[in-house]
């Protein structure tokens, strides 16, 4: 149960750009690599709001609708956000780890 | 429904400009997911979630005039919406509320918890006769009605002296007692009301067929209200309370009087309805002006706090009722046993309104920041 409480903090947004760096890919395939990825499984409305607010901010960019399914791919910009939140979270995981005496840290 | 009318009615809770830029791509999206396992009720209950949180938030807006304005219309438009929501409850709640709705008098005994009782109604009925000609006046600025600023103007002038005429025969109400001239002063107000709204939709020449039909009827029934409510009094019983508190009708035609009023009453619902469905019909886009959404963002914000008055006026009047009751003192003559219950509801449903409408107030005020930035 703590355990899914924690899941449900998941940032959709670190998620939505971990995925992209993969590849180029449409909403749903977005949602099952995510699935995939870390079990969570996004509704559209949540999706399409995360990748609204990226596309704004430019960290995502559309590319031209393939029938009714448009990719989105990674900027430079958003690739540099993310690489700097998931050091914050390695940092974090790494000195939480450690202090739980997990062993190998 | 099916689903995909489920999800097509949720999508059109989102902004225009989203609808644009996601609608197809969504659709489809929804449609994979239900198809991959995920429940049809669950995906709309996450795109209803998305739809308030964008209204909210305005996340990824683009950074245009035309979708900050819109979203500024919304946010007004929720601020306004709990005020027609919550005035015919608060008129329910008053009627049901009070015993002898016809006449009321401060012939019968009160007691100082009666008193501030009879004013913190006063003081409700107040805000709410003001709260009605604004909301009716800040509809009009939001469908863009009144594009001229000379006209903006002009009727804001009129407003100002319509509200301090209310606000005068109110304090002679509350002086003389005589709530007759409440009712009137309340018919007086809507008809005020309706004829500016259908006069500004004539003006603007813009009226339909069903529109053109509409306009003359609320204006109508309100003057049919007012007549008869003139005619009920004319031939209503005098009466007076005898040394037990027992209200004795002298004279006059009770059966008629009540009928008038109770004709006179509906004719003022059905003015209240027609006006409403009048302005709904007006309900196409309009381009609106930055001075006109200055105008509906301050309409939205008297609103917010007319609601709060109306609200915290209905729990001191409740509060006053309740110690008058608990004490076993001489009731106060014109609230009826079964004040509680309806107080209760109605104080409860004025607390929400004025909170929804006070948050949709300071949304669109932060909204309408963005919205002036954008205009150069």
């Amino acid at each position: 149960m703590a355990m899914k409480r924690l899941g449900r903090t998941q940032d959709p947004t670190i998620l939505v750009l971990t995925s992209l760096t993969g590849g180029p890919k449409h909403g749903y395939s977005l949602i099952q690599d995510i699935e995939a990825m870390s079990g969570i499984v996004l509704g559209p409305g949540t999706l399409y709001g995360v990748l609204a607010r990226l596309e704004a901010e430019g960290l995502v960019e559309a590319l031209p609708a393939d029938d009714r399914r448009r990719p989105y791919r990674i900027t430079a910009h958003g690739a540099a956000v993310l690489r700097e939140r998931l050091e914050t979270i390695s940092t974090v995981a790494r000195i939480g780890l450690k202090r739980l005496g997990v062993a190998g840290l | 429904m099916n689903g995909n009318g489920g999800i097509d009615a949720v999508l059109g809770l989102y902004p225009p400009w989203w609808r644009e830029r996601y609608g197809d791509e969504v659709r489809t999206v929804s449609s994979d997911a239900v198809a991959g396992g995920q429940t049809l009720m669950r995906v709309i209950i996450g795109l209803l979630a998305g739809a308030i949180r964008l209204r909210v938030t305005g996340t990824g807006t683009p950074k245009q005039f035309q979708p900050w304005a819109s979203r500024t219309r919304a946010c007004i438009v929720v601020a306004t919406i709990p005020a027609l929501v919550a005035l015919p409850l608060f008129f329910l709640t008053l009627k049901v509320g009070l015993q002898d709705h016809l006449p009321l008098t401060l012939s019968a005994p009160v007691n100082s918890d009666g008193h501030i009782a009879y004013d913190a109604i006063q003081i409700m009925a107040l805000a709410g006769l003001i709260m009605m000609a604004m909301t009716i006046r800040g509809y009009l600025v939001l469908v863009g009605v009144t594009p001229e600023s000379g006209g903006i103007e002009h009727l804001t002038r009129r407003t100002a002296l319509v509200i301090v005429g209310c606000a005068l025969l109110v304090v002679v109400e509350v002086t003389a007692g005589v709530v007759p001239i409440f009712a009137l002063v309340t018919v007086g107000v809507v008809v005020w009301g309706s004829v500016t709204a259908a006069r500004a939709i004539r003006r603007r020449g813009a009226a339909g067929r069903a529109l053109r039909h509409l306009l003359p009827v609320p204006g109508l029934l309100g003057g049919l209200a007012v007549l008869g409510w003139i005619s009920s009094i004319a031939v209503g019983p005098d009466r007076f309370l005898d040394s037990h508190g027992v209200d004795v009708p002298l004279d006059g035609h009770v059966a008629l009087a009540h009928s008038l009023v109770v004709a006179s009453a509906t004719a003022l619902g059905l003015a209240w309805i027609a006006t409403f469905a009048m302005l709904a019909l007006l309900r196409q886009p309009a381009r609106l002006r930055l001075g006109e959404l200055q105008s509906g963002r301050r309409f939205g914000v008297g609103a917010s706090l007319l609601l709060w008055v109306m609200a915290a006026a209905e729990v001191v009047a409740g509060v006053a009722l309740g110690r008058q009751q608990s004490l076993r003192l001489p009731a106060y003559r014109v609230v009826s046993a079964s004040w509680g219950h309806v107080w209760i509801a109605g104080g409860t449903a004025l607390i929400v309104a004025a909170t929804v409408s006070t948050l949709g107030a300071i949304a669109a005020a932060r909204s309408w920041r963005v919205t002036a930035q954008l205009v150069t």
